[in-house]
């Protein structure tokens, strides 16, 4: 893609087919690939907070199995 | 693209709406022919829409309807097009009406509690604007942060707190609905808007419950509020075989709990795929083979009595407690579906599928029969086609403010999209009508969520809805749609207009 005639260095990984913006397919070709532990605990800890937001869509608090 | 739009009515439709509200682009109407369930990539050219147009009122969609109706040009409505069914996927091109612009909440009745809103809006979103009053609005299907209360309408949505909160026809009280000849009509449980229920004359509402975008197009609708709940509590149980927890449903459905918002029962092969995903959970033993799944939601008293007893019967019935944080954390996906990682494999490799999933309403009896078969089904064909993937079932409390009675069946398979062509299209489609078959031949019906309205199934429409019923669909589709241009070919209702069929 280019810009005023220069062209745009696209980040890596990154491709760009038909003008959209897309993850390189060949990424998504290899299986299993190497994840860092920093990543592994990014993504847990992202889902992690995602649930509890939508827990709280549904209800004021969640109850323990247990009386506290 | 069809070309059943004249030059002149896409004139006319900018007049109506404004040109930046009327889309002929390529990209627009693509993407408008499209649904998340599985798709003939292969003929997606010859499935878009010829113009799409987004009204904001009630007197823009009577004038869309009106110019459709008299020029004879089919007309689809689609709201926020997440249905795993093809409702809002236009069959013969013409005009989309999409009504993602009409979400505005109208008012929020404090006094009677009732919300009315334009039908755009997403429960996710409505709920926020609820949450301050101190009321709620439980639809929740799997697509809850992203699906649309104007499509819930269409398709006649289950709930998975249906067994507390009641489904989405046992919620809406009232309905503003755009028939296709243009006529506006208010239908609900009499006369009122805001009235629950009455004797008063026919009960109109019903039939634009799951009527799939071919009766007409809702403009506004006045929905039931309910207390927000103080409290919840998730527990997941685990079993070492699927019959321990199937014999496990009844004491837990029949528990006498007015707080059990929903039961789950998970078979072996649902289990075995979740033990793909680390993400989505399951570190328990190998030796588990199912899982039964429970809520609770109200008052934190009533649902503190409601735990004890919910422990009680998981212990009774031989269930193992998951845990605490498993349990809640995994209900808590359970409203977001949409967001669950998927693993297809395909030949034991790893592929990137997307989702289908079956959802027929049988009863407690049939449920081993039906998981039999769907399976030898399903089997079958993933062995001979390299793009199918079994990813287990599912059985989810499916009857009103109860848990006894029928179950939402779910069998979840996985397909390589991509590599769809006509042949393995036309295999899909008999897996499909097998599928089908057998919940019509347990007494169920083929869909208890979705809609029966796909390619395969759609043809055992008029098995299952025998004995005149599918006669009197197209009886009303001809009397409401005269000229056939809401939603053509959908349901198998062009039938209505054969000579001598009605």
């Amino acid at each position: 893609m280019t810009v005023d005639g220069d062209e745009r260095r696209l980040p890596p990984g990154v491709v760009e087919d038909d003008g959209h913006y897309e993850v390189d397919p060949a990424l998504m070709s290899v299986y299993p690939q190497f994840v860092t532990d920093f990543e592994v605990d990014r993504i847990a800890k992202g889902r992690l907070e995602y649930l509890y937001w939508m827990q709280r869509h549904f209800a004021d608090r969640v109850l323990p199995p247990h009386d506290e | 693209m069809s070309g059943t739009v004249p030059r002149e009515a896409v004139a006319e439709l900018v007049d109506v709406c404004g040109g930046e509200r009327v889309v002929v682009a390529p990209q627009g109407r693509l993407v408008r022919a499209m649904v998340p369930a599985p798709f003939p990539f292969h003929r997606w050219a010859d499935e878009a829409p010829d113009v799409v147009v987004l009204p904001e009122t009630t007197d823009e969609v009577v004038a869309v309807v009106k110019l459709a109706n008299r020029l004879r040009v089919p007309l689809t409505p689609r709201c926020g097009a997440t249905g795993l069914n093809d409702g809002a996927k236009p069959m013969r091109g013409g005009i989309v009406v999409d009504t993602k612009r009409m979400n505005q909440v109208r008012e929020i009745d404090t006094t009677d509690w009732t919300v009315t809103i334009q039908p755009s809006i997403n429960m996710l979103k409505l709920n926020e604007r609820l949450q301050p009053y101190g009321v709620w609005y439980p639809d929740d299907p799997a697509s809850y942060p992203v699906s649309i209360i104007g499509g819930r309408i269409g398709t006649g949505g289950w709930s998975l707190l249906g067994s507390r909160y009641g489904h989405v026809r046992d919620n809406v009280i009232s309905m503003e609905v755009v028939l296709p000849t243009g006529q506006v009509v208010e239908v609900g449980q009499g006369g009122g808007r805001k009235v629950r229920h009455s004797s008063t004359g026919f009960r109109f509402k019903d039939l634009f419950l799951g009527h799939q975008g071919t009766l007409g197009i809702v403009t506004e609708c006045t929905l039931e509020l309910y207390p927000r709940p103080e409290a919840e509590f998730p527990a997941f149980f685990g079993y070492e075989s699927f019959d321990d927890g199937y014999r496990a449903m009844q004491p837990f459905c029949r528990s006498n709990l007015a707080t059990l918002a929903g039961v789950i029962l998970f078979d072996e092969r649902k289990v075995a795929y979740l033990r793909r995903d680390d993400e989505a959970y399951i570190p328990e033993p190998a030796s588990l083979k199912s899982i039964v799944a429970v809520a609770a939601y109200g008052s934190e008293g009533e649902v503190a009595a409601a735990r004890d007893r919910l422990l009680r019967i998981g212990r009774e019935t031989g269930g193992r407690y998951l845990g605490e944080e498993l349990s809640e954390l995994d209900w808590a996906s359970r409203h977001d579906r949409y967001a669950t990682p998927l693993h297809g494999r395909s030949r034991d490799r790893a592929v990137h599928m997307s989702w289908h999933c079956e959802d027929a309403a049988i009863t407690y009896s049939q449920l081993p029969f039906v998981k039999e078969r769907w399976h030898e089904i399903a089997d079958r064909y993933v062995a001979e086609h390299e793009i199918f993937d079994n990813w287990g079932m599912f059985f989810y409390t499916n009857n009103a403010y109860k848990g006894w009675g029928d179950y939402l069946v779910e069998i979840d398979i996985g397909v390589w999209e991509q590599r769809f062509d006509e042949a393995s299209w036309q295999a899909w489609t008999r897996m499909k009508r097998e599928i089908a078959q057998v919940s019509i031949d347990a007494g169920g019906s083929i869909s208890a969520c979705h809609g029966a309205t796909r390619e395969g199934e759609v043809d055992l429409i008029p098995v299952e809805l025998k004995d005149g019923q599918f006669d009197l669909m197209l009886k009303l589709k001809r009397l409401l749609d005269p000229n056939n241009v809401m939603n053509p070919g959908k349901y198998l209702l062009d039938r209505a207009y054969d000579e001598g069929t009605v």
